[in-house]
């Protein structure tokens, strides 16, 4: 074939190429498009608010409530939209911080995240705007100021979560047990129900479905265990270990009995993390745990159904105290949008839209909602019961700046002494060296 | 003479011959079974699961057979309001991924396959080698350059981001098939007036389009399953992928929904696996071509 032949019988090829050229280009406008058109939108100011809670997510009612606070919200002020920007993890919102990014503008975070967060230098003090604004500082749950970090108040709070005992009624019902009250009936009740196939008392070591490190562990066992004689668990610097060095052995000591002497935690659980938990309560092969509050209506609705039950957790004292927590709506100190941002948080923590978040799940922060008549369902009923017991029993402690990595050397203390058989003093020393190794390095 | 024997010689030695290969035969049918199965068994398990109510997913003992057999997950998946939005941000962003690293390597490709210059293994392995910076070292400061410049949640940019991330691929699998094309068709073209764009254009492009089909699907398989770029640099829900939905769900607060998350695994991979099933013959034909010399 001559040459001049295969460039004709070619000759659509380039056509293709053109088109090609044509797509990526149509693609560059795609992409520069909506932001050009953002940027230009009308005179109404955007505040983007970074949140787990994924307004999509269907299986959760936070999410729907969290939707209907924005839209009320927006209603009343018309001249701010609020963005949603998902982050499972939270991650995001930190690494923006760090960077000193403008956004997001807001974001949720925990008690246990504060310290992380402020460390950043890029959370807003909420102290001024509270006075300046007079906003109600006596209608709450439990003080405003109680998750202060330096005496300065970093975000509104939302809700409170404290750890409960979630069990499976049918199977402590066959063991001829009744919830246990202190760690003392844990290890014999635990010890009866543990059989093969159903984990009596799990103490999950593991990190699935948490931000990192043996983070199930820390939340609902060890901050509570640790804290419970003084409420001392980290300095009020934030940063340093201030856990009583004997109640902290004792915290391992049972940890450790429950696993050999008690026969009531099998090894696996040291891999359990909130996923293996919540789907070992689900399917019935847990048959207590200390867990999370906000995940006792998804574990019952996704198998568990009538057969679950809730109490009040174990503690070395019938009423020993608990530590308890909750997420806060708190403002990046390097937004553009500072008033817009405040009128945001202070919305969020006002009552009109706890009340709606109420109705969504959440045990929440504002004290005067609980007389709504959706606290007359019997949904209601129980997160008020829930409030009940914050308030008789929560104490918020201080936590770490250095929260994941405490965790993590948590965890791998908890499975040292655990499976090699050590010594609580063992891992208490060894949880001490480490973390004081990793603020160190943190310097 | 034992004609007996000669007559039956040629079957007894296939005889002979099937024997000894089956002696071999049955282990390495053994492997590929057992190979198969470690491939297949997590698929069809996730498929089961995805048939399945929720309570049924969780139950113990568990069943591999769903029942009752439900369509519900799926029918969910399609009714999620952000399905449509996530499922077009990832072809965009594919397509347009593969779009760029083509019109980037395949000029790239032709250069280093038929112009001899100085410095060009230096180049070709600095090319390489680009492409061996862990995508996670890069993540703060293409994170931080972004965000001051405004262009997080960018398509463009993303898809820029996600080009670049196999590029360097494109660039060496295309010089490597431009080296089999053979250099006198160019040349036969070249006095014909041709210029080196229609050479390309019109030439070279058609006679490697198995090796075009390769590096698109490489490249396409690479950039739908990229999780870490789009969650990082598009924060915006409006701009994020199927990936990026399917991990939040291991997050969600409120535990797994493992039947949905499961319809929703499968139903984000069929597209392509339905483009490799589609391109699968121009595929192992670009992967195979030069493989025989003759």
């Amino acid at each position: 074939m001559a040459s001049g032949e295969i460039l004709n019988a070619l000759l659509p090829a380039a056509k293709r190429g053109v088109a090609l050229l044509a797509a990526a280009s149509a693609l560059c406008l795609l992409g520069a498009g909506p932001a050009a058109m953002r940027a230009h939108a009308a005179d109404q100011t955007e505040i983007v608010f970074a949140t787990f809670l994924d307004p999509n997510n269907q299986n959760d009612p936070r999410a729907a409530a969290q939707t209907r606070m924005i839209q009320a919200f927006e209603a009343a002020n018309a001249s701010i939209k609020v963005t949603v920007q998902v982050d499972s993890t939270q991650q995001a919102s930190l690494r923006a911080l760090r960077s000193r990014s403008a956004t997001p503008d807001l974001f949720r975070m925990s008690n246990w995240e504060i310290p992380e967060f402020v460390a950043s230098g890029s959370v807003l003090a909420l102290d001024d705007l509270v006075k300046r604004d007079k906003v109600d500082e006596s209608d709450w749950l439990l003080p405003l100021h109680t998750g202060a970090v330096d005496g300065h108040l970093y975000g509104m709070p939302q809700d409170f979560r404290i750890p409960i005992l979630i069990y499976r009624k049918s199977l402590l019902a066959k063991a001829g047990v009744t919830p246990p009250k202190t760690w003392d009936e844990v290890c014999k009740a635990g010890g009866q129900l543990n059989q093969p196939g159903v984990i009596g008392y799990p103490v999950p070591v593991g990190s699935s479905g948490g931000m990192g490190g043996a983070q199930p562990l820390a939340e609902n066992l060890f901050s509570s265990m640790a804290s419970e004689g003084d409420g001392q668990y980290f300095a009020a610097n934030d940063r340093d270990l201030a856990m009583d060095k004997g109640q902290t052995i004792a915290t391992l000591q049972v940890m450790k009995d429950l696993f050999g002497k008690c026969k009531a935690t099998p090894q696996t659980t040291l891999q359990f993390g909130y996923s293996e938990v919540h789907d070992g309560l689900r399917a019935g092969t847990i048959a207590m745990a200390t867990f999370g509050l906000f995940r006792y209506r998804a574990i019952e609705k996704g198998g568990a159904e009538a057969d679950l039950a809730w109490a009040p957790p174990p503690a070395f004292k019938p009423d020993g105290k608990l530590a308890t927590y909750g997420y806060h709506v708190s403002i990046n100190a390097n937004t553009a949008h500072t008033e817009a941002a405040w009128q945001f948080a202070k919305f969020m923590g006002s009552p009109e839209a706890q009340a709606l978040a109420a109705e969504g799940g959440e045990v929440v922060a504002r004290a005067s909602v609980y007389t709504k008549p959706y606290f007359d369902t019997p949904n209601g009923q129980v997160q008020k019961q829930w409030a009940e017991l914050v308030k008789a029993r929560g104490r918020v402690v201080h936590y770490s700046m250095l929260a994941t990595a405490f965790n993590q050397i948590l965890g791998d203390a908890v499975q040292r002494m655990i499976l090699r058989d050590t010594t609580p003093e063992a891992a208490y020393e060894e949880i001490v060296a480490k973390y004081n190794e990793a603020l160190k390095r943190s310097q | 003479m034992n004609y007996s024997a000669l007559a039956s010689g040629p079957r007894a030695h296939r005889r002979g011959a099937r024997g000894a290969l089956g002696g071999h035969r049955l282990p390495l049918l053994a492997l590929a079974g057992a190979i198969t199965l470690a491939v297949l068994g997590p698929i069809l398990w996730g498929l089961s699961t995805s048939l399945k109510t929720e309570v049924k997913a969780v139950a113990v003992p568990p069943s591999l057979l769903p029942s009752p057999l439900t369509f519900q997950n799926y029918l969910n998946v399609f009714a999620d309001k952000s399905f449509v939005v996530d499922l077009s941000n990832s072809v965009i962003y594919a397509v347009g991924a593969v779009i760029v690293a083509l019109l980037v390597g395949i000029p790239a490709g032709y250069a280093a396959s038929r112009f001899p210059f100085r410095g060009k293994k230096a180049v070709m392995l600095t090319i390489l080698g680009t492409s061996m910076v862990p995508g996670v070292a890069l993540l703060v400061p293409t994170y931080y350059i972004l965000d001051r410049l405004g262009l997080l949640s960018n398509t463009a940019v993303i898809v820029a981001i996600l080009a670049a991330r196999i590029a360097p691929q494109t660039v060496w699998f295309l010089q490597s098939f431009i080296d089999s094309v053979p250099l006198e068709i160019e040349e036969s073209a070249l006095i014909d007036g041709a210029s080196r764009f229609q050479i390309v254009c019109r030439l070279i492009l058609p006679l490697i389009k198995p090796g075009l089909a390769a590096v698109a699907t490489i490249g396409i398989i690479t950039t739908w399953n990229d999780y870490i770029t789009v969650a990082v640099f598009a924060p915006d829900i409006a701009r994020r992928t199927l990936q990026v939905t399917l991990v939040n769900q291991v997050f969600d607060s409120v535990g797994i929904s493992w039947s949905y998350m499961m319809a929703y695994a499968i139903i984000s991979s069929m597209p392509v696996i339905l483009m490799f099933a589609f391109v699968q013959k121009w595929f192992i034909a670009g992967l195979t071509a030069g493989a025989v010399k003759g």
